[in-house]
Order: C-alpha cells, then sequence, then structure tokens
C-alpha cells in the first residue's frame, strides 16, 4: 500500500526487445517520475502549509490595504533566489501532485490507460512549470 | 486475449478498512494541494500587476468561501506533511554502521525539525 519504492511496472511485449530491457527501460521512467515525485512530496511538506497560512488567512484578514501587500510581495521576490526557490517549491509539487492523481486513478480501477494517465497528469504538471516560470520571471 | 491477468477489485476497495481510508485521504490532499498551487500562480501574478488587479483579488480571499477553501487547503497541506515525514524514515532508512537509526529520531532530525525552520523563515520574514 505504501509507495515507497518504484514500482516494477509491466513492460509491453515487443518482439524485438529482449524482455530484461523492456523491464529495465519501464524500470527507469517510473523512477524518473518517481524521482520528480519524491522531491516534490519533500518540498511541498516542508513549504506548503506556512504558505498557505501566509497567502490564504495572515494576507487577507491581517494586512493592511492592497498596496502595501504588493509592496511587500516585490520586496520578498526582487531577490532572485527567492524566485528560485518558489519555482522549485511550485513546479516539483506539481509533479508530486501529478504522479499521485495517476496512481491513485489507476488504483480506482484504470490501470489500463495508465499511459494516457501519464501524458494528462505529466502534461499538465509540465504545463504547470512553464506557467509558473512565465509568472517568477517577468517580475 | 493477451498479456497477464489482472484479478478484478472492486471500485470502493478503499472502504474496506481504516489503514485503506487513510491511505486514499492521504492520496487526495494531492488534489487540493495542486488546486492551491494554481490559485498561488494566479496570486503571484496578479501581484505583479497593478494595485487594481491585485485589490479585486484581495476582495475575493476575503469571502468567507476563500476562508472555508484556506483552510481545507491548510487541513490537506498538514496531513501531507506529517505522513510525509512519518514515512520517509521507512522509505529511506538512515544507518549508522550496522545500527539503523530509530524512526522517531530520523523524522524529528529530517522532516519535523527542517519543517519548523522553514515555517520560521517564511512567517518572520512576511510578520516581521
Amino acid at each position: 500500500m505504501l509507495r515507497v519504492r518504484p514500482p516494477l511496472t509491466s513492460a509491453s511485449s515487443h518482439p524485438r526487445v529482449p524482455f530484461f530491457k523492456q523491464v529495465a527501460m519501464a524500470r527507469s521512467k517510473e523512477v524518473f517520475w518517481w524521482s520528480l515525485f519524491s522531491a516534490g512530496g519533500a518540498l511541498s511538506a516542508l513549504f506548503l502549509p506556512a504558505i498557505v497560512a501566509v497567502t490564504g488567512l495572515a494576507v487577507p484578514h491581517m494586512a493592511g490595504n492592497e498596496h502595501a501587500i504588493r509592496h511587500d510581495v516585490h520586496q520578498t521576490l526582487v531577490w532572485w533566489p527567492v524566485r528560485l526557490v518558489f519555482l522549485g517549491v511550485i513546479g516539483l509539487s506539481f509533479f508530486h501532485c501529478a504522479h499521485r492523481m495517476r496512481h491513485t486513478a489507476m488504483d480506482l480501477g484504470l490501470r489500463h490507460a495508465s499511459t494516457a494517465l501519464g501524458v494528462l497528469f505529466y502534461g499538465g504538471a509540465i504545463a504547470g512549470c512553464i506557467a509558473a516560470a512565465c509568472v517568477l520571471r517577468t517580475w | 486475449m493477451k498479456g497477464p491477468y489482472i484479478r478484478p477489485i472492486p471500485f470502493d476497495w478503499f472502504m474496506q478498512t481504516a489503514a485503506y481510508r487513510r491511505f486514499m485521504v492521504r492520496e487526495l490532499t494531492s488534489v487540493f494541494i495542486a488546486g492551491y498551487l494554481i490559485f498561488l500562480l494566479v496570486f503571484l501574478h496578479r501581484a505583479g500587476q497593478d494595485d487594481k488587479a491585485f485589490g479585486a483579488l484581495l476582495e475575493c480571499l476575503r469571502s468567507p468561501v476563500s476562508l472555508v477553501l484556506h483552510l481545507l487547503v491548510l487541513g490537506a497541506a498538514l496531513f501531507h506533511s506529517i505522513t510525509w515525514f512519518n514515512l520517509t524514515p521507512q522509505a529511506m532508512p538512515v544507518r549508522i554502521g550496522e545500527e539503523r537509526l530509530p524512526d522517531a529520531l530520523v523524522a524529528v532530525l529530517g522532516g519535523y525539525l527542517p519543517w519548523i525552520v522553514v515555517s520560521v523563515v517564511i512567517f518572520w520574514g512576511v510578520l516581521g
């Protein structure tokens, strides 16, 4: 039940590629997505509760008017390493969520559609990364 | 018929035991987190525009619906953090020589302590 290790996915049977190589290829692909899932899981666990509390609870209910808050956001993000951290947290968290949603959908009976789910969710995560890069680049 | 036989599993398998239900709740936190990440991009984008655009977003943020949604997301994020830090030592045990460090110690040093530091830095940066 605990998804702690990349699963050994069943390779499609292609006659020209030996079976052990198919398994190795399928496995290395899984390891790639799993490493992004793992990194995103760690970063979202460390950063997101505090960021949610700030943007959703502290900013609208405690701080001053919109001009003062925008000024504070600018003060924070004008330093490029902060923007880089934001890009890493947001981008990798997207991959974390995509991996979990894909595997949950597979666990709920869509195992035969794993490739389509991968395109959908990992594609969405890539789009999210591009959007994050665009937002944080033009600061 | 090609391929291995796959045993049919009932759709509501995760309702069978408490552990399965917790597993499913943990997986579903990713839906809330993904939704919040999209909101966060909108927030940063609007903050980069003018006062009028950001003021409109702040009005939305002050609505009760927004408050409820943010509390739900905060709950999901906290559940993810706690389950993640508790699982990490099981997934990646830390050994010193032959001895395996206790999971609780690894969870605190590698998870909860950095979590507190990061959270304090963020709150200090915002409120300080």
